[in-house]
């Protein structure tokens, strides 16, 4: 079982992926803004970050582009979450280093899988 | 009679005559003399001898004399009257010297030939300022007529191509001078439009489809004779996306009430209907926000272009990408700004990226922006033209976004643009307007529309593939500066044999295109005009042996220049390309020898000489040349299909063997 970090300021879709990820039996966490969330990932330094790009403070893609910039935290994977779709963010985020890119909505077989193969990479 | 010899001559004429007259006279004389003295009982003995030697005397000097003033007129007066009239006639001024004695008429030729002279050095002057300014002013309208955008086609009064420019070759693949315009374009809208014209119009608006099923808007004018056509781009007109719509709607309709029963427990076929609809809810977002947001910006750019005002750090490639350039490169130097003011010193570069497209990179040494600083940049409105569009609007009206990247030391803002279709621009304009004024085209020789072509293959077989093929046509006579040049990947090893001559290697054909890719282009430029090769039937053979592979049918007539060669000289001379070049005063470059495109336009310059050398021995059309040149067989094949010859006197068949390699001493 992993330990994931939820960022998503969307309270209705944290809400299905609380139910989502207990009912697959990880231990998670989640912030609803992306303030003091580099720091919270070098505390708890969980295996995967579920990361909204279009947080209300901070950019996701700030928080990634932080994530990467430090050595310690290469191990933490990231999977990025938007409503904006387009191929370009897509290329955009996994430019910056996040492990993966998913586009809202998603059926959660689909983000089932991305993580899954996240995690046993 | 005598106006016709020369003065000299017939001032000889007239001393010879005073010469003879007086000697007659002189003799009468004499002759009247001696019959008085006879009558008067004086013996001829005695009266004879003194008359005789007064008539030597008086003959001789009347000789003497009548020569010495005849020589002294010539060389004084006929000879230099002859000399002054030469050098008016050619424009020299006379050499005072020569006429001293025509008393004022050296002077008066003299003031006359510099006087002519000075109106002739004006003339020339004049002629040639007022040439420099229509050349000036033709450099001017060529560049306003060649980069403004759109496409402009100009046609005759029969509806062919006399002139277009780049944008017009880009838009109508295979456009070319001299060929009906209506076969680019699908049937209706041109002659919609011309009716419209004839109606009274001026000038009316269009759209139509080509060929190739692109939709095109435009305006066509009348001009002169014929037509101008303006054509631009037309996106296509997106039609509101009611499927999407209609299938979100249904989605949520039937979701909401569904939603309303999870208070309960849910049975079992709910909860699937739930997870159906909710699966289709999304996909129809998906699908409606790909429709959103496929739009592709209209505008073309030169690399150069937005690169304005940056700092490049090699030389900007000569690529157009599908970019405004005005809000692009006002975004990247505003870009550019914000970096200096944090202390870097960006450089652009051009990067490849996916196919089809290229980055745009601002590059510099140090540490990467963070994106929370690169967004505030985004939010900010670069273009004081559109002083309501942010950066981000530019990036998305573009389908593009930008990021940082960093590696070693190096930083830089990454910025994908796609690549403009069509990027072989090639001349900017191409026209010939003495095309309609040279009425219809006919099977003279002088007349065809002809594509003048050769191949560098792996090989002298048939079954040997092409690695290079290039073409220049030829309109009524003239060369139309349209060219097709091609290296072709043979999909099999070059021999090193074959690319020592002509210096093409495995390497420079590795990213080519295939045989199916080149052809099928060729023969779009080829389409309905001769083809002319050195040696025809090696050429001809590899292009029909490989339409099975391509899908290209050559069907073209064909005339072979080693039979003209042999139609203008006989048999028993050389006829290789070089031979034939040398005989006609054309030189090729050593450099393009063996070269596709140096050894098509060496024979294509061979064929406009070959063609007054033929009508001189009275072949004047294309079946003369064939029938004529089919008595050399022994020396060479006709590469012509086995067709009936129309046209001329002779309808016998034209048929001829095609592949062989003829005899030695005539391969290009």
């Amino acid at each position: 079982m992993a330990e994931i970090l939820v960022i998503e300021d969307e309270d209705n879709i944290a809400v299905a992926l609380d139910f989502l990820l207990t009912r697959d039996g990880h231990r998670h966490a989640r912030m609803a803004t992306g303030k003091g969330a580099v720091a919270r990932i070098r505390d708890t330094h969980p295996d995967l970050v579920l990361l909204d790009v279009m947080l209300p403070d901070v950019s996701g893609y700030q928080i990634v582009q932080d994530v990467r910039a430090d050595p310690a935290l290469k191990d933490v994977r990231v999977l990025m979450m938007t409503a904006r779709g387009s191929v370009v963010e897509r290329r955009k985020g996994l430019a910056l280093g996040a492990d993966g890119f998913i586009a809202k909505p998603f059926e959660l077989n689909e983000l089932r899988a991305e993580m899954a193969r996240l995690l046993d990479a | 009679m005598l106006t016709r010899l020369s003065l000299r001559l017939r001032v000889l004429l007239i001393f010879a005559g005073l010469a003879c007259a007086v000697l007659a006279a002189v003799i009468l004389g004499l002759w009247v003399q001696a019959r008085r003295l006879m009558t008067a009982g004086v013996g001829a003995d005695i009266a004879l001898d003194p008359i005789l030697q007064a008539g030597l005397i008086a003959g001789f000097g009347v000789l003497a004399l009548v020569t010495g003033v005849w020589f002294l007129f010539d060389r004084n007066v006929a000879r230099p009257i002859e000399v002054l009239a030469g050098g008016l006639r050619t424009g020299q001024v006379p050499d005072p010297d020569e006429a001293r004695y025509l008393a004022d008429l050296g002077p008066a030729a003299r003031d006359a030939a510099e006087a002519r002279a000075r109106s002739a050095e004006a003339l020339a002057e004049a002629v040639q300022e007022h040439a420099a300014e229509l050349g000036r002013e033709k450099v001017t309208l060529e560049s306003i007529l060649a980069d403004f955008g759109a496409g402009a086609v100009m046609t005759d009064a029969q509806g062919r191509v006399v002139f277009y420019n780049a944008s017009a070759a880009r838009l109508l693949p295979g456009l070319a001078l001299d060929r009906a315009l209506d076969r680019h374009i699908v049937p209706g809208a041109l002659e919609a439009a011309a009716a419209r014209l004839a109606a009274g119009a001026e000038a009316t608006d269009l759209v139509c489809l080509t060929a190739e099923g692109a939709r095109l808007s435009g305006r066509m004018r009348r001009i002169d004779n014929g037509t101008l056509l303006i054509l631009r781009d037309r996106a296509p007109d997106r039609p509101a996306p009611r499927d999407a719509m209609e299938a979100l709607r249904r989605h949520a309709a039937t979701l909401v009430p569904m939603l309303d029963a999870l208070d309960g427990p849910i049975p079992p076929a709910l909860a699937q209907a739930i997870r159906d609809e909710g699966q289709g809810l999304a996909q129809a977002t998906r699908r409606m926000s790909e429709i959103m947001s496929a739009d592709a910006p209209t505008g073309r750019a030169l690399l150069a272009e937005l690169a304005t005002g940056l700092d490049p750090a090699e030389a900007v490639p000569r690529l157009s990408v599908l970019a405004e350039a005005g809000p692009m490169n006002a975004l990247l130097r505003t870009l550019d700004e914000r970096l200096r003011a944090d202390a870097v010193a960006p450089r652009l570069r051009i990067g490849r990226g996916d196919p089809g497209e290229v980055h745009l990179l601002l590059e510099w040494q140090g540490s990467s922006v963070p994106m929370d600083r690169l967004e505030g940049w985004l939010h900010a409105t670069p273009d004081t033209g559109q002083p309501d569009l942010t950066g981000n609007q530019i990036l998305a009206a573009h389908g593009t976004g930008i990021w940082p990247e960093a590696a070693e030391g190096t930083a830089r803002l990454v910025l994908p643009l796609r690549l403009a279709p069509g990027q072989a621009g090639g001349a900017g304009l191409t026209y010939d307007f003495a095309l309609s004024s040279r009425g219809a085209a006919s099977s003279r020789l002088a007349d065809l529309t002809c594509v003048v072509f050769d191949t560098e293959t792996t090989g002298l077989a048939t079954t040997d593939r092409i690695v290079q093929i290039a073409g220049v046509r030829i309109a009524r006579g003239r060369l139309t500066g349209e060219r097709f040049e091609t290296l072709v990947n043979p999909g099999r090893p070059i021999p090193p044999g074959a690319s020592a001559i002509h210096r093409i290697t495995d390497q420079m054909v590795a990213d080519a295109p295939d045989m199916t890719a080149a052809l099928t282009a060729f023969h779009h430029f080829a389409e309905d005009a001769v083809l002319i090769a050195h040696n025809a039937p090696f050429d001809m053979g590899l292009l029909r042996a490989a339409a099975a592979e391509t899908g290209a049918h050559f069907d073209n007539r064909v005339l072979d220049t080693v039979l003209l060669s042999a139609v203008v000289w006989g048999g028993s001379v050389p006829h290789t390309l070089d031979a034939l070049t040398q005989r006609l005063g054309i030189t090729i470059p050593p450099e393009d020898r063996h070269t596709a495109m140096g050894d098509t336009v060496a024979t294509a310059e061979a064929f406009l000489r070959l063609i007054p050398a033929l009508e001189a021995k009275g072949i004047e059309r294309f079946e003369q040349a064939v029938i004529e040149g089919r008595r050399h067989r022994r020396l060479i094949a006709d590469a012509n299909l086995p067709i009936t010859a129309t046209g001329g006197g002779d309808q016998s068949s034209i048929s001829g063997a095609e592949g062989s390699r003829g005899t030695t001493g005539v391969v290009s």
